[in-house]
């Protein structure tokens, strides 16, 4: 406690606060309320009786400025170095000034919200139509830097990927397998289980393997490193050449995923029906008529499934992460929010593209 | 001498004794004594890669040093325990030179958070203490911004706000001046040299802005990169009239060695 906090109410709405020893980062919290509840009373005038202060640290100050703050009226310093004045003349702020951020209520929010779905929304035509418009050019001035980019990208997407699509490919195809087979033991159709794993492997998990391990590599380090090039002013200096980052960034990423997502696709179908086999294999089936099995099942339309579904998504991973990184604001955590929305968004993207490129074979009869 | 009068050489605020500074086999300078008074404005100048930014972080522990002592406010900056840094630190506001603020808060939070870490003042009284310190920076009524909302100059001075939040009795600015127009800096360099007056606080500035060091500079470290070593200590207008050194002289005087 400060030695003494004395407080007179004057006549007419007048208080005089009298402070007398330390008021300090120890001292002030135990005087604050007290203070700043007679403060607020002084409708006319609040006099700070400061004669008696002794050391004031930067928390004490803060309790002077509040009380200052607080009192309606106005307010006169009696005592205090000149120092301590012009502290407090410099700490000041308008009478009632508030500068907190104004709250926001329920349907504020939401509004605040929608609003923002839609200029993303806005926002993500607009980067498409950049991107389409941005084509031809990118094509006439295909040149020996850009197509290394393109396949130095292609690196990065794929050949980078094989370790983990190979890893994921083979346990998803067991997965299957194992499952399918209780499920089709309980039937006495376990002749079948080749059919479910190739059948699903084609027409949905390859595609699905090879779009998630994308989004969680590929679309995140795009979005990654455009945000970073954003942040750093390198995509203004882009500008700046003459040169558009939509060419030379951003179009060789899309490529990148559009080639080789399809190719990864296959390569994990492969893993897959392999990692399927191993399951029947214990059980005494051979591998050949296992590989017959699964290939009798499965017709071409399949194949042209996997193959349409690998490039949608390839193309829709790229372009979110691109398109993400592209709108990363400023500041450390700009990078990280993109990244994310990098990958969430291209992850719903392909769910919805998959079920909407699995009605349309559906409905062609495939 | 300090601008406040405040000073007292016999009890410095840090003092710097035979400091080596390296890394690895590479030696960046060797041979460093100086002491800082306190209220004094110290600033520590010198040619690119001379390792001035280097010398800020050996002082507040952050890279301990090849050899040599340091001592802020009589505390081993150099040999402590993780719980004796922490202390030293508490005695330390730092600004750095992008500002490094925390961009997923507002000014004030910025401000504020210090204050919630150390201090067990109640969220209504550290806002309090954290607005009056953004009004001695001029930044109340930026408070609820975030930091990627303000200009570069703002930055700094919310940077300074930050740095003042527990009463420091020394403030370390590296390259305060660093991508501002001098309008922004020359009230930068007001602002600092009324706190220093006003709250008798220590200011060590690390830049090479020859006009900041002139305007409130009371004494300059001066740095060669060339010869790894300091090759000048004092008020910065005696050095340029009459240290001994001509690279002195002529770092201090750019147009006359033109």
């Amino acid at each position: 406690m400060a030695e003494t906090l004395r407080i007179s109410q004057g006549e007419a709405g007048g208080v005089t606060i009298a402070i007398s020893g330390p008021l300090d980062l120890e001292t002030a919290p135990g005087v604050w309320d007290q203070a700043v509840r007679a403060a607020t009373t002084a409708t006319k005038e609040l006099v700070l009786d400061l004669t008696g202060l002794g050391v004031c640290d930067g928390v004490g100050v803060g309790l002077l400025a509040e009380l200052d703050r607080s009192a309606p009226g106005q307010t006169r310093l009696d005592g205090g170095s000149d120092e301590l004045h012009e502290l407090l003349k410099m700490a000041r702020l308008e009478k009632g000034q508030d500068t907190r951020a104004p709250s926001v209520g329920f349907f504020s929010s939401v509004g605040q919200a929608t609003a923002a779905l839609l200029a993303t929304i806005h926002a993500l035509i607009s980067f498409t139509g950049d991107v389409t418009a941005a084509i031809i050019p990118a094509i006439r001035t295909l040149n020996g830097t850009r197509l290394r980019e393109i396949l130095r990208n292609c690196v990065r997407v794929g050949a980078d990927a094989v370790p983990v699509v190979s890893f994921l490919g083979l346990l998803i195809g067991y997965i299957l397998s194992v499952q399918a087979t209780k499920a089709l033991e309980t039937v006495g159709t376990t002749s079948l289980v080749p059919m479910v794993v190739g059948f699903s492997t084609f027409r949905e998990f390859g595609a699905l393997i090879a779009a998630i391990i994308l989004a969680g590599r590929s679309g995140s380090a795009f979005a990654a490193e455009l945000g970073t090039m954003k942040v750093t002013e390198e995509m203004d200096a882009y500008r700046t050449l003459g040169l558009n980052p939509i060419v030379v960034l951003v179009i060789p990423r899309i490529l990148a995923g559009v080639i080789v997502t399809p190719l990864l696709t296959i390569y994990s179908i492969v893993l897959a029906i392999v990692g399927g086999s191993i399951p029947l294999l214990t059980k005494g089936y051979s591998f050949g008529a296992y590989i017959d099995s699964v290939f009798n099942s499965v017709v071409t339309a399949d194949f042209a499934q996997a193959m349409v579904k690998g490039l949608v998504f390839g193309l829709l991973v790229a372009m979110l992460g691109c398109f993400h990184g592209m709108r990363t604001g400023r500041g450390a955590d700009a990078v990280g929010a993109s990244t994310t929305k990098a990958v969430v968004a291209g992850i719903v993207a392909v769910l919805i593209a998959d079920s909407i490129v699995s009605t349309i074979f559906y409905n062609l009869g495939y | 001498m300090a601008a406040n009068g405040a000073t007292t050489p016999e009890t410095p605020i840090v003092d710097v004794r035979n400091l080596r500074m390296a890394f690895g086999p590479k030696v960046v300078l060797e041979d460093i004594n100086f002491k800082v008074h306190k209220g004094e404005i110290f600033f520590i100048g010198g040619n690119s890669g001379c390792g001035k930014s280097t010398l800020f972080k050996h002082i507040v522990g952050l890279i301990p040093p090849a050899a040599g002592e340091i001592y802020v406010d009589g505390m081993d900056a150099v040999n402590f325990t993780p719980k004796e840094h922490q202390r030293l630190l508490r005695h330390v506001g730092v600004s750095y030179q992008g500002g490094a603020l925390f961009s997923s808060m507002s000014i004030l939070e910025n401000v504020c958070m210090p204050l919630r870490e150390f201090t067990d003042l109640n969220a209504k009284e550290r806002e309090a203490v954290g607005m009056t310190k953004l009004s001695l920076v001029g930044l109340a009524p930026a408070a609820s911004k975030l930091p990627a909302e303000v200009s570069g100059g703002m930055l700094k001075r919310a940077a300074v706000a930050r740095a003042l939040a527990l009463d420091p009795d020394l403030v370390i600015f590296d390259e305060p001046s660093a991508g501002l127009d001098p309008l922004s800096s020359s009230d930068l360099d007001r602002l600092i040299a009324t706190l220093s007056r006003l709250l008798s606080t220590t200011f060590i500035i690390v830049s090479h802005e020859l006009r900041s060091i002139f305007s409130i500079a009371d004494r300059l470290l001066l740095l060669d990169a060339a010869r790894k070593t300091q090759v000048g200590l004092g008020p910065p207008k005696e050095l340029r009239e009459s240290s001994p050194d001509s690279w002195v002289r002529s770092f201090l005087n750019p147009g006359a060695a033109a």
